[in-house]
């Protein structure tokens, strides 16, 4: 870079030659005649000089962009994008949302998005202020949520992939929980709600549905049931944070209650528990993540478990590779394990290995009938959540790639 | 990004433009004014029109990390210095080591005006409700601003004695730095102020409670008597005006008119900062604030945070990468995404110090290597440091003794013995070391002298402080300069095999006239020894007057200069 290429680029240096060859009293460069008999006219005048064209900081385009991109990324009160999911199976979806805050640490949260599945939802989350110092946290849900076209291949482990069929689901939920922090790891607490089912299969065009599914053989097909449903809680969480950490495990049981309102034979109780161990070794470059996952549903004489509320595997949390909903029966079990190394202090990769099985009792699991996938993964995160994971598995019935907002587990 | 780059190279280089003006107009234009070497770099323009403006944390560390603002060329002379390679007193910077009598006790009480917030009821007026510690901002009974901030639970002392010891090591380099004491609040003592504004991580601004510094208050660890050990900030004099960047210059400022990545004191900021493992040595950790000054309002500098240096992450230990990697590093990246996790990095087998009181630190610093050390965030400034710049910043660390070090650690109030006497034996070590490895990268000739007959005498600062063999001898070029031309003539090349050399005959005698001596090592143990310092030396009555240094003029490779 010449001296003068820069001064042709800079104002106020040209201003400043101006200013010395002014003060000199002659105008061209061959005669420079300088004023200054001194450093310190000289550093003066190039301040003199500089004095006469001020302006604030003008940020250049990038920075702009920059700090238009870390704008949306931060959580802010007021309207935000919302990126996300809205129902199993959907994909990525998007549309705006409205954030708030109100008496302390209460806030308000809702938003709409459509995916480019076309699946639809909206969510309004009231999140009370904190009560005994944050010991009890209370919140009030209302979602609805309109899912035209989700994936379904029959009841049980041996499904097939063949038959599969797009059906809708079309529900309203409202109800409220609580939360109470019994020790800095230890939490319990509970749901109450009401689950307004307005929508299920089948979709007579779409797949061999009408052929291969009925009512018969899938319980709740076509049926609209609505249900109370109650859930508690107990779990001990010893990770840092729930949507990233290295060290430390989750060791958790949840049991819900879902009670139709005389509309239909659907009563069904289900039980959860779920183990995640994470194990860091050489400063955690290595992380060796496991969990073991089992659900069960239980039901009185003459009810059934509908096809749309049972235990199911596939999807981005779930038996990776295979599609969302891949399997559904009144029992699962779950088994993953990562070998996580770190690229970077935002970037996690992975190889993993995920094995599960569903089944119409807890007692016919076999090994014969686990299905496996494996694969390799990238995660984004920052120092306590997952904003962008990227798996890429393989399984029995072909490669799968999976985009989510938060943690395998 | 090659708009950024357009704009940070034209705006780098204009400013360098104007200030050699005198260069580019004509060979006319003295290499010397009668007032070189000037000791101060003086505010002349009255800077009441600067506006504050913040510095986005999030933009700042994307620029720096992908678009590297600022002057393109890395090999640039540092612009603020003097004729004698030294950096003149100003709003950035005061010469303290060296220049005035500083005991370890001065050292230790270093900026110092005040004991700290005077005890009382405290009037909260502000509190900081992000990150992982709280912070308040309180008014003491006289008046006077302070900004608390605690340690991380489970590390008490690493955070407030850390910032404490390595304000009071900055202050004795020479920067500007705010007064920092650690005092014990009493959450009785606090009283909010009426007008005092709490905003939740989510949530709109509103009237702050006294529940809100109980839920504040959780994030941090009592003291056993239950009060709260904290580093209180005097708040500086005049108005913030938000941090400063390092690179190109502050527009609204007529002072500023050298590119922030061309100062060598910010340049030389980046070896102190490895010195004290500083690695959150960015934008927003500093402060510009206007004040009065002669009566003209003018634009002083500041850097402040020091919580994440020495062992201290800031709220948790520092860690293991951090000096050695910066946050992003995408090479980095890919070898270790393409190795599995199997390509451990460096710092995997390094042995580390570690203890609650002072976090994380390597347990052996006697090698050291300065060169290596990175910030979390690439800082432009300290990227365009080049061997001279190194070379000023390792003389002045040299004269950080290790009774200074005591003083200062003592500061810290670790309460943990053994790790304050780790401190200092960590801090003398990287000294050390950084003064090896910086003194000796650069031909290390200082404090020239010609006495009246033309005896040239000088120091060589690696030898004199034991960290290289003596050269088997010197060789020094004499030429007459003149300071209209810059034309130079040879009179005689010298030899001598000590720091001592008669001159040669046909020296000038008349007054006011100039010789320029190339003085160059023989024989040496570093090759870069072999480039000769050029000094300038003016003729008043019968005395030679030392009116310039140049250990690396404008131009020379630093290629040749390195290891």
């Amino acid at each position: 870079m010449r001296i003068s290429d820069s001064i042709r680029k800079c104002r106020w240096a040209r201003v400043a030659i101006g200013v010395l060859f002014t003060m000199g009293g002659v105008g061209t460069v061959t005669v420079p005649a300088l004023a200054q008999q001194t450093r310190e006219e000289e550093l003066a005048t190039a301040q003199a000089a500089k004095a006469t064209d001020l302006h604030p900081w003008v940020p250049s385009s990038a920075e702009r962009r920059i700090e238009m991109i870390t704008r949306l990324m931060v959580p802010r009160v007021g309207w935000y994008p919302f990126i996300g999911s809205v129902f199993p199976g959907g994909s990525v979806a998007a549309g705006p949302g409205y954030r708030s805050g109100f008496g302390g640490s209460g806030g308000f949260d809702v938003h709409v998005a459509r995916s480019v599945k076309s699946f639809s939802a909206g969510e309004t989350l009231v999140t009370l202020p904190d009560i005994s110092s944050g010991r009890v946290q209370v919140a009030l849900l209302a979602n609805w949520t309109n899912a035209p076209r989700v994936r379904f291949y029959g009841i049980g482990p041996a499904s097939s992939d063949r038959n599969e069929t797009l059906l809708p689901y079309r529900a309203t939920t409202v109800g409220g929980s609580v939360r109470v922090n019994l020790a800095r790891l230890v939490a319990v607490g509970g749901t109450i709600g009401y689950l307004d089912v307005q929508r299920t299969g089948p979709a007579p065009d779409e797949g061999p549905a009408p052929h291969v599914f009925s009512s018969s053989n899938v319980p709740g097909l076509g049926a609209t049931p609505a249900f109370v449903r109650t859930h508690a809680f107990a779990q001990v969480d010893s990770r840092l944070s729930p949507g990233y950490a290295t060290s430390g495990g989750l060791y958790r049981i949840d049991w819900s209650s879902y009670a139709t309102s005389g509309n239909g034979p659907y009563s069904f109780a289900r039980f959860d528990a779920e183990v995640v161990q994470l194990i860091p070794l050489f400063r955690e470059n290595w992380v060796i993540a496991l969990r073991a996952l089992q659900s069960v549903t239980q039901t009185s004489a003459g009810n059934a478990v509908p096809y749309f509320l049972m235990p199911d595997l596939g999807g981005g949390g779930s038996l990776r590779g295979y599609p969302s909903w891949r399997f559904r029966d009144r029992s699962r079990t779950l088994f993953g394990a990562e070998y996580r190394w770190m690229a970077n202090r935002f970037l996690e990769m992975a190889l993993f290995s995920d094995a599960g099985t569903v089944t119409s009792r807890l007692r016919g699991i076999r090994r014969s009938n686990l299905h496996t996938s494996y694969g390799v993964g990238g995660r984004l995160h920052s120092p306590a959540a997952t904003m962008l994971r990227v798996d890429l598995a393989r399984t029995s019935e072909g490669m799968g790639l999976v985009v989510a907002f938060g943690p395998s587990f | 990004m090659k708009s950024v780059s357009r704009l940070s190279t034209g705006l780098s280089v204009c400013v360098a433009a104007a200030m050699t003006i005198g260069v580019l107009a004509s060979a006319a234009s003295p290499k010397f004014y009668d007032d070189d070497p000037v000791a101060v770099e003086r505010n002349t323009q009255d800077a009441s029109g600067v506006r504050p403006s913040e510095i986005d944390l999030q933009v700042d560390l994307a620029y720096n990390v992908f678009a590297s603002p600022g002057d393109r060329d890395v090999n640039v002379r540092a612009k603020n210095i003097n004729t004698i390679d030294q950096v003149p007193d100003s709003s950035w910077y005061s010469n303290r080591l060296g220049h005035v009598s500083l005991t370890a006790d001065a050292v230790a009480r270093g900026v110092d005006t005040t004991d700290g917030p005077v005890p009382g009821p405290w009037t909260l007026t502000a509190s900081k409700s992000d990150g992982v510690t709280p912070g308040f901002t309180i008014t003491d009974q006289s008046g006077q601003r302070w900004f608390l901030k605690f340690d991380p639970p489970g590390h008490r002392g690493m955070a407030t004695g850390t910032e404490v010891v390595v304000t009071k090591l900055m202050w004795a380099l020479g920067y500007n730095v705010a007064e920092n004491h650690i005092a014990f609040m009493h959450r009785e003592q606090i009283v909010v102020a009426d007008n005092a504004r709490f905003t939740p991580v989510i949530g709109n601004s509103r009237r702050m409670q006294l529940a809100d510094v109980d839920a504040l208050l959780k994030r941090a660890e009592p003291e056993p008597d239950g009060s709260y050990r904290v580093i209180a900030s005097k708040a500086l004099e005049g108005m913030p005006l938000g941090g400063f960047r390092f690179y190109d210059t502050r527009p609204d400022d007529p002072n500023d008119i050298v590119p922030h990545e061309h100062r060598r004191e910010l340049r030389g900021y980046g070896v102190f900062a490895a010195w004290l493992n500083h690695v959150d040595a960015k934008a927003i950790n500093s402060l510009d604030t206007l004040v009065s000054e002669n009566g003209r309002s003018v634009v002083r500098h500041h850097l402040l945070d020091f919580g994440s240096a020495l062992g201290s992450g800031g709220v948790a230990p520092s860690q293991y990468w951090e000096g050695r990697e910066y946050l992003i590093e995408t090479d980095q990246i890919t070898r270790q995404i393409l190795g599995l996790g199997f390509l451990f990095p460096s710092w995997h087998r390094i042995d580390f110090y570690e203890a609650p009181a002072i976090g994380r630190l390597p347990r052996d610093n006697t090698r050291f290597q300065p060169e290596r050390w990175k910030p979390r965030i690439p800082n432009q400034a300290f990227l365009r440091a080049r061997p001279d710049d190194q070379f000023w910043a390792a003389e002045r660390l040299a004269m950080i003794t290790d009774e200074i070090l005591r003083a200062v650690v003592r500061t810290g109030r670790f309460n943990d013995p053994e790790s304050e006497s780790f401190l200092v034996s960590a801090l003398g070590e990287r000294r050390d070391a950084i003064v090896q490895a910086y003194l000796t990268n650069v031909n290390p000739v200082v404090t020239p002298a010609m006495d009246d007959s033309g005896t040239l005498t000088f120091h060589n600062a690696a030898t004199d402080r034991g960290v290289a063999a003596a050269p088997g001898g010197y060789r020094a070029r004499w030429l007459t300069f003149d300071n209209t031309t810059l034309e130079t003539h040879l009179i005689a090349e010298t030899a001598a095999a000590v720091s001592r050399m008669p001159a040669p005959a046909g020296i000038p005698t008349l007054s006011r006239s100039i010789m320029k001596i190339e003085v160059s090592a023989t024989g040496a143990p570093y090759p870069s020894w072999d480039a000769p310092v050029d000094l300038y030396f003016r003729r008043f009555d019968r005395e030679w007057r030392l009116i310039g240094l140049e250990r690396m003029p404008d131009g020379r490779e630093i290629q040749a200069e390195r290891r």
